[in-house]
Order: structure tokens, then sequence, then C-alpha cells
């Protein structure tokens, strides 16, 4: 169990009458960089959301099947907001909130009840030094976090995700609207992250999955435009030796 | 025509105008604040300023009185100068015995209807009037308004809905030079001008006038003659510092808007105080927690009627609910509910709209991290929406504090400071609105709007700097 954070039981997901996703059983290993690849709407990014139960916003999302964290069902036996506590998410595109670079980070501890102001600067900094922004800002807490540019927002959105000190940190496209140089920033963030953090990423792009991912979960469509977990296994195995036709397929860049 | 000449005359129709309204919004602001500064009005006076025989008039305080003002001055009736010139100011009279026989003539009074007082001043206050046979030193010469202008009653008749009431200053001049041959030339019938040297005449001749002292017309048998009023036009500086420091007397003939002022914003503090609260947490239910439902379309709609319902109507439903049912009478709490409904629907409206506007990502970002829904609406939606719940309000403010239909009915025409909201207390629009109604001056009028105007601009100003001073968006 030490070496599995996420047991995903046969999940399948709903948006009212549309079947998003069905049958989705894997393990996601600790400490190691797990990728969701496949092509557009083929469920990825609801199976991500779902790890942290974002999809119970949309209105009339359904789920069966069961998630266990560390051995817990996040459905039964966990508290949403601690669920989302202890599994951070990054997004697509960055969202730092309206407020100074220092009040992003300390949001998420003031949350839960962290007013001092020495315990929060010492939290701030060893954050942002984590997410590799502290050496930019340092002078500059006070600024909009919007002041930013788009990679280093996406470091400050990471950062705010450390801050809270999460067990699990889920990434949805995370640098989908970063230009290159930001994007390989991030890149290897994550791996750097990845000695203390489980990280889930879901990317488009395949270099990318090849290059940061230790495990790496291939989704498709079927004919109901019900997305489904084609294969999952070690990266390099995966991308090398597919088990699946499909897979072959769709990394040959045949269809997708 | 081709397209690029079709193109020009587009372009040329385009700047045409935007020029046009420019200019327009120019002329009228201008025009507001050049009134507002600069006094030009054009006062109707009975009489004109006269000579007096057998005795003078002198003060160290006003410069000019009317012959009835005088008459109730000498009548003892009069102690101050508040209603003579508008200025809280005492008044001490003296009258020398020398000068009374002279006075009761000219004032058409019984020598015994005239006080006694103190025959000179020992210690001239400030404020002191003298009627004696010479200016005393350290005083000066108070003119008297005493002449009429008498005209036969032909030419101050109604003709159909025209009637001769005033002649201008330059008019009389010309009148009494003897270069008006008719009264049309002045506005009155077509008749010619004769100047009269007796009653007598002026009764006989239907084109007639005559100057007159205000005893011998006063004299004079009811209906016999008529007279018409003179008009001069008054310029100088308007709004001035006094204005904005000094209380309102006689409904704004005289005095400042001190006391308005300060009403105004007292009013515009409870009118946010009552519908920011209400309309803000009303577009964050109907944007946050409300399904897109019958209910929110109903609701929604209901706010757009409301938007659009003429203030007036909200006037009437105040008068009708707050004066009357609740028996509030005409105070500052039943105007300031009353504006509040009013602006109720603007303020949900935008902050709906900016609420609206805050991304998905956002909500999300702060879920993420474990937030509950009124956290986040309270730390980041809210923050990320205040520009536009702020201009909201600007917006809602502005209409708040140019309203009138909807206080005529409800905040009462009370000038003085409203310590508790059961007091009337007239805003500046409704002053503006007052004062032209009551005909206390087209000046003080512009003066107001003036102070309105800057009121606005700098309220504006103030809340753009609030919203974007600490812009994280």
């Amino acid at each position: 169990m030490s070496d599995t954070v996420f047991h995903v039981t046969d999940l399948g997901v709903w948006y009212g009458e549309k079947h998003a996703l069905q049958g989705v059983t894997v393990d996601i290993p600790t400490h190691a960089i797990t990728a969701c690849i496949g092509p557009s709407g083929c469920g990825k990014s609801t199976f991500l959301r779902e790890l942290d139960r974002m999809n119970d916003l949309v209105d009339g999302c359904r789920h069966d099947g069961s998630i266990e964290l560390n051995g817990q069902d996040i459905f039964e036996e966990i508290d949403v907001l601690e669920l989302r506590r202890r599994v951070g998410m990054v997004f697509q595109r960055p969202n730092p909130f309206p407020m100074s670079i220092f009040d992003n980070v300390a949001y998420g501890p003031r949350l839960y009840g962290l007013r001092n102001r020495n315990k929060l600067m010492d939290l701030v900094e060893q954050s942002l030094r984590q997410a590799s922004l502290w050496d930019e800002v340092k002078d500059r807490l006070k600024d909009s976090g919007s002041a930013l540019s788009g990679g280093q927002q996406q470091r400050l959105c990471i950062a705010r995700t450390l801050a809270v000190k999460p067990e699990v940190i889920l990434m949805d496209e995370p640098t989908s609207a970063l230009d290159p140089i930001a994007t390989s920033n991030i890149e290897r963030l994550m791996t750097e992250l990845k000695k203390n953090y489980t990280i889930v990423v879901v990317t488009h792009n395949m270099q990318q999955a090849s290059r940061i991912s230790d495990q790496t979960c291939f989704f498709l469509l079927d004919e109901h435009r019900t997305g489904y977990l084609v294969e999952h296994g070690p990266t390099e195995e995966l991308f090398f030796r597919p088990k699946d036709k499909r897979t072959e397929d769709y990394l040959s860049g045949r269809f997708g | 025509m081709n397209r690029k000449t079709s193109d020009k005359a587009m372009m040329l129709t385009i700047h045409i105008c935007t020029w046009l309204t420019v200019s327009l919004l120019v002329l009228i602001l201008g025009y507001v604040t050049f009134r507002g500064i600069w006094k030009r009005s054009s006062v109707e006076d009975d009489m004109i300023p006269g000579t007096t025989s057998g005795f003078v008039v002198a003060s160290n305080f006003g410069k000019e009185i009317s012959w009835s003002d005088l008459r109730r001055v000498a009548r003892g009736r009069v102690s101050s100068w508040r209603t003579l010139t508008g200025n809280d100011q005492a008044l001490s009279l003296f009258i020398d015995d020398s000068v009374r026989p002279a006075l009761a003539k000219a004032l058409d009074l019984k020598t015994s209807e005239i006080v006694t007082t103190e025959a000179s001043p020992a210690h001239p206050r400030k404020g002191s009037l003298v009627i004696a046979s010479s200016v005393p030193k350290g005083f000066h010469l108070v003119s008297v308004k005493n002449m009429v202008l008498a005209v036969n009653p032909a030419v101050a008749a109604l003709r159909g809905n025209q009637q001769l009431r005033a002649v201008g200053r330059e008019e009389l001049e010309k009148l009494l030079s003897g270069s008006v041959r008719s009264w049309s030339e002045v506005g009155g019938p077509d008749t010619p001008v004769v100047k009269a040297e007796s009653l007598d005449f002026l009764i006989g001749d239907e084109g007639a006038f005559m100057m007159m002292d205000a005893a011998s017309f006063t004299g004079v048998p009811e209906g016999l003659v008529s007279s018409l009023k003179v008009r001069e036009v008054e310029s100088g500086p308007n709004l001035t510092a006094s204005f904005l420091l000094e209380d309102t007397i006689e409904s704004g003939k005289y005095g400042g808007i001190r006391t308005i002022l300060l009403n105004t914003i007292i009013f515009i503090l409870l009118v946010t105080l009552v519908s920011a609260p209400l309309g803000i947490a009303s577009a964050v239910y109907l944007e946050e927690y409300s399904k897109r439902g019958k209910i929110y379309q109903v609701v929604s709609t209901a706010i757009d009627i409301l938007n659009g319902i003429p203030s007036i109507i909200f006037g009437l439903f105040g008068m009708l609910v707050f004066v009357e049912k609740f028996h509030w009478s005409f105070c500052l709490a039943s105007g300031t509910l009353t504006v509040s409904l009013m602006v109720l629907p603007t303020i949900v409206r935008t902050s709906q709209d900016a609420i609206h506007t805050v991304s998905r990502e956002l909500r999300e970002g702060s879920f993420a991290l474990g937030a509950t829904r009124i956290e986040t609406i309270w730390k980041v939606v809210l923050p990320a929406a205040k520009r536009g719940i702020v201009t909201g309000m600007i917006l809602a403010i502005g209409r708040a504090v140019g309203e009138t239909a909807a206080l005529i009915y409800t905040v009462g025409s009370g000038a003085a400071l409203a310590t508790n909201p059961m007091m009337p207390a007239r805003t500046l629009a409704m002053h503006i609105y007052l004062t032209i109604t009551e005909g206390q001056g087209m000046d003080k009028a512009f003066a107001t709007a003036l102070v309105l105007m800057v009121l606005v601009f700098v309220f504006d100003i103030a809340a753009n700097r609030l919203a974007t001073g600490k812009e994280h968006t």
C-alpha cells in the first residue's frame, strides 16, 4: 500500500445523460509522475477531476465505482474539503487570485486557520522556493499575482498548492498555455517535486509525457463517445512496446 | 457610388456625429458651470431707487431697502436683516425725532405708527439702521426703492394670453427720454406712449405712464392705475465660499446650501448602506446559488422590469407605504428607502454581471485548495468582481443623487441638517427643483447644480480610485 496512493476501481462518470467515462481501474504509484494521454474528449480530464472531486461542482455529475486514497474511500470516508487539501490541483490556465503574491500562497494556510505572520512568511517562502519562484519574486511579494508572466503565474499556482502540504498534486495540462521555455521550467520543477509528492498530469503533449512521466495511462473514446482506459503501464513500456494495437496507432499518429 | 466614396462618406458622418455629441456635452457642462460661477439673472422689482425728501436712510450694513421693507422697519416689525437681505444680523434702528413727520409722509403712515427709538447710535453696532436728516459718520447712505412706474391700466391689461408686466432698465430709460413711440415696442399693446404730467392725465389717457413715489401711488384708489415692474440684470460671482458654508434661509431665497450639502452626503451614505448589501447579496445568490430554473427566470425578469420603471412610480410607492402606511411622514428614512429600492435593480444587475465574468478557473482554484463556497465567494469572487460592482454602485449612487421624482413625495423639503432619519431633508437635486418651482431664483439653482455636478464628479473619482487602487486582476 505504501507505494500506491490512489486505488481506482471500475470508475464511471456521467454528466447528466452523457456517459463520459467508464470502467477505469488503475493504481497511481507514490512519488512518481503519472501521465494521462489521449485524444480530446476521451475523459482524461474528467478522470483527473474525479480524484479530488472537482466534478462535484458540476451540476448533474454522477459516478460509480470507487477511489481510495491511501486506503480510504474518497467519497465515503474523507470529507471533501479535507480531500482537496490532501489532493491539490493545478489548472490549464494559470489562475492566480486577484491578490498579492504573498496572499496567493498564504490563501490555503489561512483557510486552515494559520494566522501567525511569521509562520505564514516561513511557509510562503518555503513553498515559493519549492516552486523555484522565490528568487524571482522575493522582493515583490506585495505585487499582484497577475503582474507575473504566464510561466511565473503557473509556478505561483503550484506554490499555492504546495503551501497546504498536499500528498498528491493533480495537473490539468499545466503547460498548454505556456511558451517552450516556461514549459521546460515547469517540467524540471515537476521532476523535482516528485521526490516528495505524487503527481498526476493530464497532457496533450506526447513528448512531455514520455520525457517526465514514470507511468502513463492512455484513454480513448468508444463508439458512444464514452471515454475508457485502453492501457496503462510504465511509460517506457507503453511508448515503445504498447500491448494494444490502438495505443500503437495513436502514438504513431494514425488517429486522434 | 463606389465603395471607397461610400466609405469616406460613412467616416465623415461618424466624425460629424461624434463632434456634435462632444460639443453638445461640452456646451451643457460649460453652460451649467458658467451660470454656476457667474450670476446673471434678471430681478424684477416693483420699485426703483428714488430720492427721499426730508430724511435720509443710512446704515453700516445693508446698501438698499425697498419702500415696503422700510415701512415695516419704521413700524418696528423688523428686528433682523434676515428678511431684508437674508443675513443673520440683528437690526438696531435709530430714528431722529426731527424727521418723523417727513418719514411718516413718505411711508404713508401716521406719525404715531412710527416706533420711538434712541435718536442716534452712541456706539454704533454692526447692523444699525439710522433714519435722520444727514448721514452720520461711519455710515453710508442706503438707497430707498420708492419710485413706481405707474401706467394706465390699459397698458398692463391682459391681451389674449399676453400681458405687459415688466420693462427692462434700458427700456425704462428710453421711455423716460421719449424715444419709445408705441407700447408694442416694449411688448405692450399697440397704443402710443404718452408721458403723463398729472394723475388725472394718467387715468384719462390709455397710453399714459408716470413715475410716482410710492406713497402717492398707494394713495390712488385701486383699479385706477396699474404699475409695471422694472427688470434689472444682476451679475457677479455666484458660487462663493459663503454659499457653501451658509445655512439655507427662506427655502433657498437667501443663504447657502451647507446643510443641504451635508444632507445629500448623509443621504448617499444611507442609500449605499441600505442598497449595497441587499443588492450584492441578491446578485451573489442569483449567480452562485440559485439553480437556473423557473424562479431564476422570474426573478431576473422582475429585476429587468423594475430597472425600467420610472422613478416617479417608486416615489408613489414610497409615499403610500413609508409616508402613509408606516406613518413616517416626509422624512429622510422614507426618501432613503424609496431611492434604495429604486437603485436596487441596477446594483443587482451590474453586480450579477461582474460576478458572472469571474472565470470558472478562479473559483475552481479556490475550491481545489479546500475552500468552501462562501470562502470562495468572499475571498476570491467578490474581490475579482470588485471593479464591476463598484462601477454599478457609482451608477446607482449617480442616479440616487440626481433623483427628484422619487423624492418629491417622500423626503420632504426641510433644509435643516437632518440629525435623525425621521427629519425631512432635501437633497441638492431636490433643492434645485424646489428653488425653481418656488421661484427663489435661477442663480441659486445653477450654483447648486454646479455643486451637485462637482459632488458627482468627486464621488466618481473617489470610487474609481477605490476600485483600481489595489487591483490584482
